[in-house]
Order: structure tokens, then sequence, then C-alpha cells
């Protein structure tokens, strides 16, 4: 019933019109409808960054694992690790000014990634992780802008520049990623990102299978 | 002899809130030997050890929710130590969001359903683990059931997604059912079974 369906997270797929249905009539989505279209989302790009990364681990399996603890993800200061606790002291505001932001960060180096990319499969997947990312951002953007309509986020000014805004230049810190790094990070993030949606979402509809 | 290596065996967490990692003594040296579980963050050269032996029973350690964090990278060892020497184990990475493996769903119960007109039904429902905090959204689980008739041996399971109940239509007229539900989180591990609820059906040819 939900018009993004069976083309959810095919490359060029979109979360499709903020409508219910398709057909003539397009009845506005609900608030609760397109968090649950977002959310499919997140679980869709989450599980298959966990693909990528066990195909990852496998290859590299040989590779000496010393120093893996050390690595640090070039998105760690928008969340730092956190218990319970820290996460449900987040204010809807800032839930959705994280989610947003994690997103965005993912954009440059998805695209490094996809221009570096070593054959023509690797640059395939990180050409479809770059779109499935940027319709998830496009969809929570869409998720944010009604939860301003509907008063729901006060003062909210925690949407990054738009598509297309320059980026801010790699730092040191931001230095190009390699495939091995990359995923693990990409994954975590896309888990909280998941994880942020939900808690989000329950806080706000707490009655829909909260 | 010094200790053998000892082995890091698992580490499981049931609600994204705490957790604990359990291990096995290597080899016998034939000499007093004690177990201490270090562990280092990711991006930090601090090293700590265990917080708390005790809780969780011989062999763990377990980190209550001050000493748990997700999204980060746990770098866990335990090394044995006699007199004569001690061996380290292989390490282990552990991110808690991916080591979870929930308690058994609660309060399973299986009633006849009858409605007018139609065969009846078994509905049966249950409630979430109550340590997991489904209700936040900090945890989600979905479930998976299964049920045989009391004097046969072939379970039938059925997934229920994130539905706290489930339908099962065209039981058997007269027979008893038995039924149990587990549940897991999105990137976790199956519970056990919960316990059994049972339900008679009525004869209804
Ligand atoms: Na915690
Ligand atoms: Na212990
Ligand atoms: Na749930």
């Amino acid at each position: 019933s939900m018009p993004l369906g069976a083309g959810l997270g095919a490359p060029g797929a979109s979360l499709g019109p903020v409508c219910a249905r398709w057909g003539s009539e397009c009845q506005p989505a609900s608030l609760a409808e397109l968090f649950d279209r977002v959310i499919q989302h997140a679980t869709h790009i989450h599980s298959l960054s966990t693909d990528l990364h066990s195909e990852e681990q496998n290859v590299f399996s040989s590779r000496n694992q010393i120093g893996r603890a050390q690595r640090r993800c070039h998105t760690s200061h928008i969340l730092p690790p956190a218990g319970k606790e820290n996460v449900q002291s987040l204010a809807r505001e800032q839930l959705t000014a994280v989610i947003l932001k994690l997103l965005l960060a993912w954009r440059e180096p998805l695209s490094q990634f996809h221009r570096n990319a070593g054959n023509a499969q690797a640059s395939s997947r990180a050409r479809d992780m770059s779109h499935m990312v940027h319709q998830l951002r496009s969809g929570v953007e869409k998720v944010a802008e009604r939860m301003q309509l509907l008063g729901m986020l006060s003062g909210f000014r925690g949407a990054p520049p738009p598509v297309g805004a320059p980026h801010r230049p790699s730092s040191g810190r931001d230095a190009p990623l390699s495939d091995h790094k990359l995923l693990p990070c990409f994954r975590r993030d896309m888990d909280k990102v998941h994880s942020l949606l939900r808690i989000l979402k329950c806080r706000i509809f707490p009655e829909h299978g909260c | 002899s010094p200790p053998g290596k000892p082995k890091l065996t698992a580490c499981r967490s049931p609600e994204k809130e705490t957790f604990t990692c359990w291990w096995e003594p290597g080899q016998d040296g034939g000499l007093p030997t004690t177990h201490s579980l270090y562990y280092r963050k990711e991006s930090s050269d601090a090293v700590y050890e265990c917080p708390d032996y005790r809780t969780a029973g011989e062999n763990s350690c377990f980190f209550n929710k001050n000493d748990t964090s997700i999204w980060v990278n746990y770098n866990i060892t335990v090394v044995a130590t006699n007199a004569l020497g001690h061996a380290v184990s292989d390490p282990v990475d552990v991110d808690v969001v991916y080591i979870v493996q929930p308690h058994m769903p609660e309060n399973v119960t299986a009633v006849v359903q009858e409605v007018e007109g139609n065969d009846p039904s078994l509905l049966v429902r249950w409630e979430p683990p109550r340590k997991a905090d489904t209700r936040s959204g900090w945890i989600t689980l979905v479930y998976e059931l299964r049920v045989r008739l009391v004097k046969g041996e072939k379970w039938e399971e059925h997934f229920a997604g994130q539905q706290k109940q489930f339908n099962i239509f065209s039981p058997h007229s007269g027979e008893v059912y038995v039924v149990q539900v587990r549940c897991k989180p999105d990137h976790g591990f199956w519970s056990e079974w919960s316990s059994t609820a049972y339900v008679t059906v009525p004869d209804y040819i």
C-alpha cells in the first residue's frame, strides 16, 4: 500500500511522494506513516552495510587485527558513545538534528568512496549507498518539516545546509577513509540513525507498537 | 607449569543497557590460578579491569548501566595468572549493539476465539521481557511462536513481526495445543523459548 513498496532500496528509488496511495487521489501520508517509511529505509541501509561489512571481514580476516580498536569514525563527535540515559535525555529537536547531521556527514565520504572504488562492483555499491543515504536524508527532512508544521519541533534549527551546498573541506581528522575503515563506521552510524528515528517515533506515537 | 590460555566464550546483553562476558580457563597448570578481565574502549589508551566479577557468577564479568555504552567497541582480554607465569586470551571486540540476546517473552497465553459462523481460532498473546525497554524505542523486538499438538512431536513455527499477538486458524477440533514464544532484537540473537501455554480446542465438528 505504501508507494515506495518494492522499490525500497533499489538504486534510484525514492521514498515516494508524500501521499498514502498511488492513484488519482493523493491522500497526504500521516506523520506516523512517514516515520515508518524512513525507519524501514534505515533498516534496509543498515542491513546492506552489515552484509558489506561481513564480506569485508572475510576478505581481511587474515589481516593483523591489532589497532582496529583505535579506529575513530569521522562522525564520532556528532553523537559520542552513550548509554540509554544519555540518549533518552536528548530532546526531539536534538534527536532530529543528530540524525540529519549523521546522514549529511556521509555524503562526501561515500562519494569519495565511489570515486576511488577499485572495481566495478565496489563502485556500484558505493553509488547505491550514496543514493540510499541521500533518499533517507530527504525522507527525514520531510518528517522534520511535518513535525515543524505540527508544532512538534520548537525553534528547530538543526537542518543542515541543503543538498548542493559546499561541503566543509576535509581536515586531517576527516582524512579519506579506506574501505575497511569506512564500512564499520558507516554501519555504526546507520544503526545510530535507525535507533534514533525509532526513539523519536516512539516519543511522538507511544501507542504505535512501542 | 604456567596456566593455559583462557578463551573468551561470549559477551551478551539482555537489554542493550548492561552486558556480561564469559570465559573458559585454559589448561590447569596445577597451581592456584586467578583470571582477570581487562578492557579498553576504542579511541582510548586507558585499560580498565572488570568492574564486577560477582554478579554474573563464575568466570564472568558484568558491566552495569554506568559501565555500558553503545556505539563503541570494547576490546576485551582475559589474563590467567599463577605463580609460574601468565597467559592472555585472544582479544575480542564487541559493540553492545550487536550482542543483544533478550530474556524470553512473558505472560504467554493462548485462548480459543469463537466467532459466530466460523471455526474457532487460537489467539496467542504475550508481553515483551520486562527488562527490555521497548516502550521508548530503545530496543525493538520481533517475535516468533511455535505450536504443536500436546500429543504430537512436530512444531509449527510462525513469525509474528513486532506484533504481541497472533491468531492461529483452523485448530483441530477437540485437541490440546502447546505454544511458546521467543523474541529477537534487530541485529542480535533469539531469546530462549518462553514458558509453555496450553489451550484446549472444544469439539466443534
Ligand atoms: Na547503557
Ligand atoms: Na565472575
Ligand atoms: Na518493540
